[in-house]
């Protein structure tokens, strides 16, 4: 089990401070799953200081936004970010 | 006829809102208010192709198509908005006209209401 944590960004980047609050205290070996309209933040450049960055793939698909994702970013399904939230000691939601 | 403007400001999956937003249009047309829609903000997000919402939600882009057979002809995008959000016209799955923030005013003032949502 993995010490990182796993942050669950769920807030649009445009709406409220989900996104940046987390980034400002996600440490470097953490992981980020964007999911509902955080999904949307995956479409725009910026640096990430996360090991990872996950978009929820029905999310994604959902918005009409597959064909947008950043390099980098890959898509998780339901059952990957079950996993990857019992592979790791904390996750965190961002709303 | 009483012209309707609805400013429309929420994304498409986020909450109920763009979708309450577009039955305020349907139903206003139904009772023979000219209803023209702006898209604003995440609310620009409304507008893009291959929307494929998981089992339960109804796909918005697809209730959008049907504003035509409501006589829903009119339909604007604010241009900043899209810019923000690395948008395009051609992301767009609707025609719609691109429209920059500080001419907003005026074309409200040409509507006898406005409803933003």
């Amino acid at each position: 089990m993995s010490d990182a944590t796993v942050h669950l960004i769920q807030k649009s980047p445009f709406d409220g401070q989900a996104l940046e609050s987390c980034l400002r205290v996600c440490a470097p070996n953490d992981l980020i799953v964007l999911m509902y309209d955080a999904v949307y933040a995956a479409t725009m450049p910026r640096q990430w200081p996360a090991t990872a960055v996950y978009a929820l793939a029905d999310d994604v698909s959902a918005r009409g936004i597959s064909d947008k994702l950043q390099r980098g970013i890959d898509t998780i399904d339901y059952t990957g970010l079950v996993e990857l939230c019992a592979a790791h000691r904390h996750s965190q939601s961002w709303f | 006829m009483t012209s309707l403007l609805l400013i429309s400001r929420q994304s498409p999956y986020g909450g109920s809102y763009a979708h309450e937003a577009l039955d305020i249009a349907l139903s206003a047309a139904a009772f023979d208010i000219a209803v023209s829609l702006l898209f604003m903000d995440d609310g620009v997000y409304q507008l893009l192709k291959d929307q494929h919402p998981n089992h339960g939600s109804k796909n918005l882009g697809a209730v959008l198509g049907a504003l035509p057979l409501y006589d829903i002809n009119e339909l604007w995008v604010e241009s900043d908005s899209l810019v923000a959000r690395h948008l395009q016209t051609a992301d767009l799955a609707h025609a719609a006209q691109s429209i920059p923030g500080g001419e907003i005013a005026e074309l409200v003032s040409r509507f006898d209401r406005v409803l933003t949502i």
